[in-house]
């Protein structure tokens, strides 16, 4: 295996295209911590969370065929993975609870300050954070609003713009308007290849 | 489904607010669709950019043990002779529009991943029972690094390959799908007198770039990683001039090698 640690993240996927575990075990080693942090910071269960992360690199054993490196980083398209998958958990656990969750997040007097406050909280415990944080306060409330309830709390477009009766064509748009902004703001933030 | 209404759909992607069925739409349109592609890579950027906001966390080192059991079990199970083994689980991406050409690309890569994992083995027994010159196996073992260092980039999925060639020789061209880096392997060039050195351009239609030297062995071989500025796929061509030993901030000498990027 020694071999492999010098290798870049997208060599690595290739090799474990042709099923050597090896190179699996690699990434799992640069990629498990922030994988299993953003599952668990969405989850917030640490049971759960690596279930989900084991989950997340099973699927990159069997799916890094599908990796294609015009879509990003190898880290972005395991991050990709992970968040998909911890939203989709998180979906799955409101459908048992057969409640509007977004309604009642709205009727609870949920404001974008609280969250992004709690976000803060958080952010600044990391390195980056701080930039994160700044980026998503200087968007527009209502473009911050959508960005917080999908990325961070896993509601649907649908969801949304139903929850805030708004049409689905101003959600996205806001998501859009939203991502650029962050784009310019966060543009220092560069992809990066590995986290060891 | 249309480039306008996947377009739409990305950020939701990215930011994960899409149902599990527009998800699949929006990434077998990328499947095919470099520009859409393209628009993916970079809200996926900023989207992953957001996941630093959560307290960096690790899992139980349990869940290595267990998850690696798991995959190493999977790989028992589907075990057949190594050459074979990647056919049946690439047949998804060559349905979604991998051609001849490309497949074939993988399965020498497969071999060639295989080869140089052997010559490792080799290695070890020269090693260990041969008396053999330190200089010997020292030579063998860059012959195998580099070997292996083109099978695995050529693993990669989505390598470009470009041949290359020249009045000093020939080679090969290997660039990552979004340009952002390349191999590049030169095979029959000559070696220079110690004051002379191969270094290598990037050319674009007004400015170039230097990509690096490259040290030829005197077999020819030779082999530099390129990571340039900008996209490689902003350049025309990669060529190789002759130049001092230190390197010249412009091209001065010979071009013995040239890849023109595709277009």
């Amino acid at each position: 295996m020694g071999d492999y640690q010098d290798l870049e993240s997208e060599a690595l996927l290739g090799l474990v295209v042709i099923g050597r575990a090896e190179a699996l075990e690699v990434l799992y080693d640069r990629y498990s911590r922030p994988v299993y942090s953003l599952v668990l910071g969405l989850l917030r269960e640490p049971a759960i969370a690596e279930e989900v992360t084991q989950e997340v690199f099973l699927r990159v054993w069997m799916k890094a065929s599908s990796f294609k490196s015009e879509s990003g980083k190898a880290k972005t398209w395991i991050l990709s993975i992970a968040h998909h998958r911890a939203i989709d958990r998180l979906r799955q656990g409101r459908n048992r609870q057969k409640e509007s969750p977004l309604d009642e997040l709205l009727e609870s007097g949920w404001q974008m300050g609280t969250e992004a406050g709690a976000i803060e909280k958080t952010a600044i415990l990391q390195e980056e954070g701080e930039h994160i944080q700044e980026g998503l306060s200087q968007l527009p409330e209502e473009q911050r609003q959508v960005l917080v309830l999908g990325y961070f709390r896993g509601f649907t477009q649908a969801e949304i713009a139903k929850g805030l009766n708004v049409p689905l064509g101003t959600v996205k748009t806001r998501m859009r308007l939203g991502i650029q902004k962050l784009r310019q703001s966060l543009a220092f933030m560069r992809e990066e290849d590995d986290e060891v | 489904m249309k480039c306008e209404s996947v377009l739409e759909l990305i950020p939701s992607y990215a930011l994960g607010a899409l149902e599990p069925s527009e998800r699949r739409r929006v990434e077998q349109h990328i499947e095919t669709c470099p520009d859409c592609a393209e628009e993916l890579r970079v809200s996926l950027t900023v989207s992953s950019n957001l996941s630093k906001a959560f307290p960096s966390a690790q899992p139980s080192v349990h869940l290595k043990t267990a998850l690696m059991r798991q995959v190493r079990d999977s790989a028992e199970k589907s075990a057949r002779p190594s050459f074979f083994r990647p056919s049946f689980r690439w047949q998804g991406a060559f349905t979604t529009g991998f051609g001849i050409a490309a497949m074939a690309l993988l399965v020498l890569s497969v071999f060639l991943v295989n080869r140089v994992e052997t010559m490792d083995d080799e290695m070890a027994v020269l090693r260990t029972n041969l008396s053999v010159s330190d200089d010997t196996i020292n030579t063998l073992s860059v012959a195998v690094k580099q070997q292996r260092s083109l099978a695995y980039t050529l693993a990669i999925p989505g390598m470009h390959v470009i041949m290359g060639e020249g009045s000093g020789g020939k080679g090969m061209l290997m660039a990552s799908e979004d340009g952002s880096w390349g191999l590049l392997v030169s095979t029959s060039l000559q070696e220079l007198p110690s004051d002379r050195a191969y270094q290598v351009w990037l050319m674009g239609s007004a400015d170039r770039e230097s990509g690096g030297m490259l040290t030829v062995d005197d077999t020819g071989w030779g082999q530099v990683t390129l990571k340039p500025d900008r996209t490689l796929n902003a350049f025309q061509s990669v060529e190789v001039t002759v130049e001092p030993v230190e390197g010249s901030p412009a091209p001065t000498g010979p071009m013995v090698l040239q890849a023109d990027m595709v277009k």
